[in-house]
């Protein structure tokens, strides 16, 4: 039984190629993970602002408090 | 040496050989065999004429060429691979390239998104502007107030 087989014209330049497509892949991994830092970094910004948001909200309702019982 | 002596005790045991004849045997002549005449083989059936032109819609395949399988295939410049193997690959270039669509479709998605969160940063950022004055007009009043 004879196998048949499919010539590929530059295999060399496809083999470099694939190399350098290893390559990119590789920096977008590590760039995805990076702005997942920031992200991170981002939310947790967030959380804090909405924590300051909350207690401003909560001093002016004793301003506001203060001022009716006068 | 071992061998020497064996074959010493053999020549001691057999009879000496009889002469050889002088007249040798002839071989007889080769009778010429008759065989039967063959049967007549039926003719083949003609068969259909094939289609001059081509049909229109062929897709294009791969120039598969037989060779045979001599060393190193694949230090070379051009290369032959499997038929298997070529399915394999081209089945995960194309999921790479689905891959790569899908990919480019969410990246603009993302800036979309990014594009709504600015607008809301920037707004966020003007109100909080806005409330400070005020919280700082309310100081101002309360710090100028005079005690009772």
């Amino acid at each position: 039984m004879t196998n048949v087989f499919v010539k590929i014209e530059s295999y060399e330049d496809i083999k470099d190629v694939m190399e350098l497509s290893k390559e990119r892949l590789k920096q977008a991994i590590d760039l995805l993970e990076k702005i997942a830092e920031l992200k991170q970094k981002e939310d947790a910004e967030l959380a804090v602002w909405t924590d300051n948001l909350n207690e401003i909200s909560a001093n002016i309702e004793d301003i506001e408090k203060t001022l009716k019982e006068q | 040496m071992l061998w020497g002596i064996f074959k010493k005790k053999q020549e001691d045991l057999l009879p000496p050989l009889p002469p050889a004849p002088e007249e040798r045997t002839t071989i007889p002549p080769i009778k010429p065999i008759e065989l039967p005449e063959p049967p007549e083989l039926p003719e083949f059936p003609t068969l259909p004429e094939l289609p001059l032109s081509l049909p229109e819609n062929i897709e294009a395949q791969p120039i598969i060429e037989e060779q045979p399988v001599t060393g190193n295939i694949k230090e070379s410049r051009q290369s032959f691979v499997s038929m298997n193997e070529y399915q394999e690959v081209t089945n995960q270039a194309n999921a790479i390239k689905d891959r790569l669509q899908e990919a480019e479709h969410l990246v603009k998605e993302l800036a979309e998104i990014r594009t709504e969160e600015e607008k809301a940063f920037e707004k966020w950022r003007t109100l909080l502007e806005n409330l400070e004055k005020k919280l700082t007009y309310v100081d101002t009043l309360i710090a100028g107030g005079e005690p009772a």
